[in-house]
């Protein structure tokens, strides 16, 4: 079902949000190969896991930042695109699409007749 | 979930994975220093338990650490959810459907015409 524009763009933010994420655990996993790599005595490893460690903060930093941005989007919106927190909406545009189809079938069938 | 329960679980979550790599580094040089330890002479008893220690605290914090992304991934979903089932109709939606009721209109008395009572359309 197409969106419109804005929550598009809030849900591509959401998804980017996602990957950096993941970035996280993959920076904190390479993060811990470089540590046992250290503690094994292989100090050549020390500039890489410094290098790790900076980019695990970079991200999680990224990461929290884009998530509060979204949060103050979603409080900026309620009452004016979106309901209320404790309202659920219902499948309202059901009934509008049942419609639809339902007229559609009627206009063949006149013109048939 | 309010927005202020999100913003809570967010600063909390953000805290526990800063805090979750720096444990994990401290307690994985535990079983370094137990290596000082037994070279001074200590019993080693204590070694092997601050090693064990050592690993069952890195493995809390690993835990810990994907646990808390998780949740942030759970939190993103959840703010998804919100755009995606909660949006106001818009007006143009509205409008729409009163056209869609006119047009039934028509289509309905043009069907009677033709079905019920036999006549040609107009």
């Amino acid at each position: 079902m197409p969106q419109p524009e804005y929550i598009n763009e809030r849900l591509e933010a959401l998804n980017d949000i996602d990957k950096e994420l993941v970035i996280i655990l993959s920076n904190a996993s390479q993060v811990i190969g470089t540590l046992a790599g250290l503690k094994s005595g292989n100090e050549a490893m020390k500039p890489q896991f410094e290098s790790h460690v900076k980019a695990f903060y970079s991200s999680l930093e990224r990461a929290s930042v884009d998530l509060r941005r979204e949060i103050k989007h979603l409080d900026d919106n309620i009452g004016t695109r979106l309901l209320p927190i404790n309202l659920d909406k219902k499948a309202t545009g059901q009934d509008d699409e049942k419609l639809q189809e339902q007229l559609e079938l009627l206009e063949r069938e006149l013109k048939r007749q | 979930m309010s927005t202020r329960s999100l913003l809570e679980q967010l600063d909390r979550t953000t805290e526990l994975l800063a805090q979750s790599l720096a444990q994990i580094v401290k307690f994985s040089s535990l079983s370094k220093d137990s290596d000082k330890i037994e070279e001074s002479g200590q019993v080693a008893e204590s070694v092997a338990t601050m090693a064990t220690d050592g690993i069952v605290l890195v493995n809390t914090h690993t835990s810990q650490l994907i646990k808390g992304i998780q949740d942030l991934l759970v939190m993103t979903r959840t703010i998804r959810e919100k755009w995606l089932l909660s949006q106001v109709p818009d007006k143009k939606s509205s409008q729409d459907r009163q056209i869609d009721v006119e047009k039934c209109s028509k289509l309905l008395e043009e069907w009677v015409s033709v079905v019920v009572t036999g006549t040609s359309p107009q």
